[in-house]
């Protein structure tokens, strides 16, 4: 095996590791926000007694689009760890199941940039509260979509080329 | 694919196995059960130079041209 391939599954176990790592609390966000929202509807009254006050409705709607941050978050972190599982089993990053794991990634960042600020404005409007100012569009993790779309075209690319490589005599 | 690699001929006349060829001429063992399972779609000039130097015969003796539609 090449150096360079040594290196590339010594990154994956680490990569690996560390999105395993951000998985784990990803998990633990989107169980632990949903249950913190509906404590705040369960118990209004403990949140009247902090100072400095709370506003109960935008609180209630940063649960909620942390609630799909998290859960987006937590797929993201899955098909990351997957695509690094999938690198040192086979001894390359240019395989099918990459690409699609990068594909999918890409997908999902869209779908968080739409899908969070728009949860958290649908909590706002259903709290009576304005939103206009927590939530907004981000356009970094859409910029972010596009370079991991344009990598899966690489990688793409790349196991074409692979597939020529290993039929090569 | 209408050009057939032939090794498995010349091998056997010249009495030599496929594990034994591999290791004179540096193949993978991943290229030994493409050649097998007729996977092969290309073969690199200095690979070539080594079987043909190893079994001490010609290009020509290993592939051949089946015209496909005459198969048909």
């Amino acid at each position: 095996m090449s150096d360079t391939l040594t290196k590339l599954n010594k990154m994956s176990r680490y990569g690996g590791w560390a999105m395993k790592v951000a998985l784990a609390v990803m998990i633990v966000a989107a169980t632990a926000a949903p249950i913190a929202l509906a404590a705040t509807y369960a118990f209004p009254d403990i949140l009247n007694d902090i100072d400095p006050p709370v506003v109960i409705g935008e609180l209630r709607a940063t649960l909620a689009a942390l609630t799909a941050a998290a859960v987006i978050g937590a797929a993201i972190s899955y098909y990351i760890v997957r695509m690094f599982e999938n690198i040192r089993r086979h001894n390359t990053p240019f395989r099918e199941e990459v690409v699609e794991d990068l594909r999918l990634v890409a997908k999902l960042l869209i779908v968080f940039t739409f899908a969070v600020p728009i949860v958290g404005w649908i909590a706002a409007w259903l709290a009576d509260v304005s939103a206009e100012s927590i939530f907004e569009f981000n356009l970094l993790t859409l910029f972010a979509a596009f370079l991991v779309y344009l990598l899966s075209l690489i990688f793409s690319y790349g196991t074409e080329l692979q597939k020529e490589a290993d039929e090569t005599l | 694919m209408a050009i057939v690699l032939r090794l498995d001929r010349v091998m056997a006349d010249r009495k030599m196995s496929l594990n034994e060829l591999a290791d004179r001429v540096g193949i993978s063992n991943v290229n030994l059960s493409n050649i097998k399972t007729g996977k092969i779609s290309a073969i690199r000039f200095s690979t070539l130079n080594a079987i043909c130097s190893t079994l001490k015969c010609q290009p020509g003796d290993i592939f051949e041209y089946v015209d496909e539609g005459q198969n048909g």
